[in-house]
Parts: structure tokens; C-alpha cells; sequence
């Protein structure tokens, strides 16, 4: 038993080497001091990452760099972060101290980039202008980055940190919430994204805060993941005197509107605000053969079917009975995006039911996992 | 896992083995990774093959600077001055004798254009070699004797060219084609003779020129 007990002392020996590049995946915070070098080995890197590019992508597709390491683009739910689809390879160049280059790049034994430094040629020297540091989860998914710049010779410290994004995820590794700046910064609470998933871990629900505390929209998903409705709370854009601009929650149109939007409350219904009295006024419903993007034909009389009207608009608005208030009010819940308030013949708002606001609360609460949390 | 107290003690017959085994099977999967990369790296070394093409890119421009200040550009010995870069007798020195035929840049009132041969050196410039697509199957009785590798270019152009790469009536779309094949509009590429280490160009794709020529209406839009 001499001979393999030797053998099994090196294996046992280089067994902790073998499982140490796993337990030091972690690149380290990414709230750090800049000024301090990284101890992994630097690769120089040929492209510039200032100004807009387009790298090369793992397969071969083409991977728009930012700025930012995420990105929420418009109209997407989830950032794109682009530093992990780039094949760094295909950029990367001798380390010739001769010919510097713009950029370095530090990875972990993992392969996971923890580190972009971007340098300025100053009077023949490269001076670290700015960069990044990145840190990742148990899952592996980045979680957090802080960008970097140089600060002017006054400052005591070389490099301050210009955004701090962060990722955050749960035990799967999937995104809760993201703070695009001013991660962990209390006194700048930034605007944040928070993704809600059901017990099976289905995004349900994308809710987005102005800061913590204050949603202003909350995107719904399908079984398939799709976009379904949207909810936002916003000051309504009807400016007439006795209109409320408190800001009200409202199922967003589902067709992008060039028409102003006014999201009334059921009591508002019985005087609807005017801006010059003894006008005619009428409230009426498109016919649902008219598709919702054609203001032109939606202007035509004879696509309207007329709710309610007056022959003269009264100081304190136009008064509705009780009975063209419910006519109103329940063509507004059918017919989302169909109900117009003319306030006179020229000219006219969509009236929108609003959200009570308990249910709204209940709706822009990243803690509701509930299926049914905006449902009313 | 194996915790300190573990070790303290003393280990049976069975124990060993059991340690043995995990060990070995550490190791196998260690090689068997190690195998993976290394196999990888040989279908296609883009971190290699583009320290190539930059050296070859070096060269064909001093190439081409000693032609451009040559006294007659237009009747200059292109194969010969060319030797080190472009395949004598190829398309690729037709091209070459076309651009240095071609007229420079020209100024319209203050704006200055960039002749079509600085656009091409632009684009190489802006580009680095995203895969192989095997020897290049040529059909033309003159150039059926070269052995032309077709080396896939990705062009970067900051976000400017994305509308050439969108365009679905150049590319059926824009994909890299697998390690060592062949097609046509999918990706822009270059073929590159590859002899005893040494990269010389023989050909530049109709998808790479168009792209060119595309980067080059961009300066009169």
C-alpha cells in the first residue's frame, strides 16, 4: 500500500488547487478602490471602448458596446449587457509596452471579466482615464458594476465612482431588480426596475419606480411571456381649471395616443372640466369596426355614437345625470380607448377609467406575486 | 466535500479507495476539459488568426503606400510589388490594379470625400476575421489552380453599417456559417491564400465590396 499511498498524497495535495479556481470565481466588489491594480493578469485589448462600436460576437453576430454595461433599450424588459457575447480573442493584442493600448481587460481562472481599464495617451504616456469593475453572483450573472473615472488633480481621491448599477438576483440567479444608478447610494434612491416572478419562477410582472416608493408603470406578462397590459400612473395631460393634476394610475391605451389622455375617477364623470363655458359638448364612443390608430375617421360623426351631450357647457363643466355618467363610465371599462369627452365640437380628450388606488398598490407592489394583483 | 476533522482520522482500506476514485475522477474531468478547449481552439483560433491578419494588413498597406507614391500608379507591376500580400494573377491584384486606377479624393465645396480606395483600406481596417469557411470553391478556368481559404470577416463600422447587415436582400440573414463552410450571402469575407504560415490575399467576396461600396455612399448621404 506504499506505492498509491504516495500517488493519492499529491492527488489529495492538488485536489484543493483543482477545486480553488471554482471557489474564487468571484471577482471581488465592484465598489472598490479603483486606484488599487487588479492582481490578475491584464489582457491589452486593441479596441477603443470610447464612442459607439460594434464587436464581435461569440457565434459571429454583432454586439453593440455602450457605455453603460446594461442597457435597458427602449421598449425592452430586461438590460442587454453586451461585455460577455464580445469574443475578446479575436481584439486581443501582444502586451508590446512600445505600443499601448487603449484598453486593458482582467478576468478571474473562471474566465469572468472583473476588470475594464481604458487608457488616454497623454504626452507619450497612458494614463488610466477611466473603467469598470464587475461583480457576479453564486450563479455566475453579473450582479453589480461601478464605473470609474479619473478625478481632477485637486481631489484627494484619484478615481471617483460616476455610476453604480446593480443586478439583483434571486437564489436561481434571476433578475429582481435592477438599479441602473446609484446602486446602495441612500441619498441618490435612483430610478430602478423590478421584475416580479410567480412560485415557479415565471416573470409575471415588470414594475418601474422614478425612486423607492414611487411606480409609475407596471407591465404585465402572459402565460408565454409576452407584454400584456400596461398600467402607469401619470398627471393627466387635460390642462383646464377644475381639472385634478394629481397623477392617477390608468390602463395605458393600448395604441400609442397622439391624443391627450385625461384618466378619470367614476364621481368625476358628473361635471367634466371645460376650458371656456357655453360650448356644446358631447361624450361619445367609436364604433369598434374604427381601428384605434385612425384619428382621422375617429373624427368623423358618423363612427361616434353619442353617450351623453349638452347644448351648453356650464362654468363648472359639463353636467352629466346619473344616467349618461353610467353609460359613460361602463363604455369607458368595455371600450378601452374609445371614449372621447368633447369639451367643444374642435376639440376633445379620451377619457380613461382610472385605477382605484388600492389596487394600484396592490399592482405596483414588487412584493404581490399574485397572478391576479392588477386584476379588477 | 471533506471537511479538517475528516482528514484527522485515520482512514480505512475503503476510505482510500473511495478518495482514490474522486480524485481520479477529478483529474479525468480536468483532462477531458482541458481536451475540449485545446480541440476548440483548433477548429478556429480567432485571438491567432487575427494577430495573422493584422500583420498581413500591415503589410499590404505599406504595399500599397509604395504604390500610391509610385510615379504611374495606374501601370505600376502589381504582382511584383504586391509579392508579400496579394496572390500574383489573382482577383485580388485586378482589384488593386482597379483602386489604383481609381480617383482619389475629391472636394465639393468644403467637404472633403475619400476616394474608394481609402474606403477599402477603412474597411480592413475596421475588421477582424470571425471564422473559416474552407477552400474557396473557385468555377473560373484562370484562378482554379489557386487554393483560396474563405476567411469571414466581421466589420464593425460603429453602428453605421447596421442597415447593409439588415438588409435581407444581402444577407438570407447575416449568420456565421459553421467552422469550414461555405455560403454565400451570410457573412462578408476575404480569401486568403495560406501557405507555409504566410496569409496573401486572392479575392475580396461580393458581400465585403458591396460593403465597401456601401461605406462609401455613407460619405455623400
Amino acid at each position: 500500500m506504499h506505492k498509491p499511498t504516495r500517488v493519492l498524497r499529491v492527488a489529495l495535495a492538488a485536489a484543493p488547487l483543482l477545486f480553488a479556481s471554482a471557489a474564487h470565481a468571484a471577482c471581488g466588489p465592484a465598489d472598490t478602490d479603483f486606484s488599487v491594480a487588479s492582481a490578475l493578469p491584464a489582457v491589452s485589448i486593441s479596441v477603443d471602448l470610447d464612442g459607439e462600436r460594434v464587436l464581435l460576437g461569440k457565434r459571429g453576430e454583432r454586439v453593440p458596446t455602450d457605455a453603460r454595461l446594461a442597457v435597458l433599450d427602449d421598449g425592452e424588459l430586461m438590460p442587454r449587457m453586451w461585455v460577455d457575447k464580445v469574443d475578446w480573442s479575436a481584439y486581443r493584442v501582444g502586451n508590446n509596452p512600445a505600443r499601448p493600448t487603449p484598453t486593458k481587460l482582467y478576468f478571474d481562472p473562471d474566465g469572468k471579466l472583473c476588470r475594464i481599464e481604458r487608457y488616454r495617451s497623454m504626452r507619450g504616456e497612458a494614463v488610466l482615464e477611466r473603467g469598470y469593475t464587475l461583480s457576479y453572483g453564486a450563479s455566475g450573472a453579473l450582479t453589480a458594476y461601478t464605473e470609474y473615472s479619473l478625478s481632477s488633480a485637486s481631489n484627494p481621491k484619484p478615481y471617483f465612482a460616476t455610476r453604480s448599477a446593480c443586478l439583483q438576483r434571486d437564489a436561481q440567479g434571476q433578475l429582481t431588480t435592477f438599479i441602473d444608478d446609484g446602486c446602495g447610494d441612500p441619498k441618490s434612491a435612483g430610478a430602478r426596475r423590478h421584475f416580479v416572478r410567480d412560485d415557479a419562477g415565471r416573470l409575471i410582472r415588470v414594475i418601474d419606480l422614478v425612486s423607492p416608493g414611487q411606480p409609475v408603470s407596471v407591465q404585465l406578462l402572459d402565460a408565454q411571456g409576452k407584454p400584456g397590459p400596461r398600467y402607469v400612473r401619470r398627471a393627466n395631460n387635460y390642462f383646464v381649471p377644475g381639472a385634478d393634476t394629481t397623477p392617477l394610475a390608468y390602463a395605458d391605451p393600448p395604441v400609442k395616443q397622439r391624443e391627450r389622455l385625461y384618466p378619470v375617477e367614476r364621481q368625476t364623470l358628473a361635471a367634466l372640466p371645460v376650458e371656456v363655458a357655453e360650448n356644446p359638448w358631447r361624450v361619445v364612443r367609436i364604433k369598434d369596426d374604427v381601428p384605434l390608430d385612425d384619428d382621422m375617421m375617429s373624427w368623423d360623426p358618423d363612427t361616434q355614437i353619442v353617450l351623453a351631450e349638452g347644448a351648453q357647457s356650464t362654468p363648472g363643466g359639463a353636467i352629466l345625470t346619473p344616467a349618461q355618467q353610467q353609460a359613460v363610465w361602463q363604455a369607458m371599462g368595455e371600450h378601452p380607448g374609445r371614449v372621447y369627452f368633447y369639451a367643444d365640437p374642435m376639440s376633445r380628450v379620451m377619457l380613461l377609467p382610472a385605477m382605484p388606488a388600492e389596487k394600484w398598490k396592490a399592482c405596483s407592489d414588487p412584493a404581490n406575486t399574485a397572478a391576479d394583483a392588477c386584476a379588477g | 466535500m471533506h471537511t479538517h476533522s475528516d482528514m484527522n482520522m485515520p482512514l480505512s482500506a475503503a476510505g482510500f479507495r473511495r478518495i482514490w476514485l474522486l480524485a481520479t475522477t477529478v483529474l479525468f474531468t480536468v483532462l477531458i476539459a482541458l481536451h475540449a478547449s485545446t480541440s476548440h481552439a483548433q477548429t478556429f483560433d480567432r485571438q491567432q488568426e487575427n494577430q495573422r491578419y493584422q500583420q498581413w494588413l500591415e503589410a499590404f498597406r505599406q504595399d500599397f503606400q509604395t504604390l500610391r507614391q509610385s510615379p504611374d500608379p495606374a501601370t505600376a507591376d502589381v504582382d511584383a510589388m504586391f509579392a508579400n500580400t496579394l496572390v500574383p494573377g489573382s482577383r485580388a491584384t485586378q482589384l488593386v490594379r482597379e483602386l489604383a486606377k481609381a480617383k482619389g479624393g475629391s472636394t465639393s465645396g468644403e467637404i472633403h470625400f475619400v476616394g474608394i480606395a481609402r474606403v477599402f483600406m477603412a474597411a480592413l481596417s475596421d475588421s477582424v476575421v470571425a471564422g473559416d469557411g474552407g477552400v474557396y470553391p473557385d468555377t473560373h478556368a484562370t484562378y482554379k489552380s489557386q487554393t483560396l481559404r474563405v476567411r469571414y470577416m466581421h466589420v464593425d463600422g460603429g453602428g453605421r453599417l447596421e442597415r447593409y447587415f439588415n438588409n435581407p436582400e444581402v444577407f438570407t440573414p447575416y449568420r456565421l456559417p459553421d467552422n469550414g463552410v461555405y455560403a454565400r450571402d451570410a457573412y462578408p469575407f476575404l480569401l486568403f491564400e495560406d501557405t507555409q504560415g504566410k496569409l496573401r490575399l486572392g479575392g475580396v467576396s461580393k458581400e465585403f465590396w458591396d460593403l465597401v461600396k456601401f461605406m462609401d455612399s455613407l460619405q455623400y448621404a
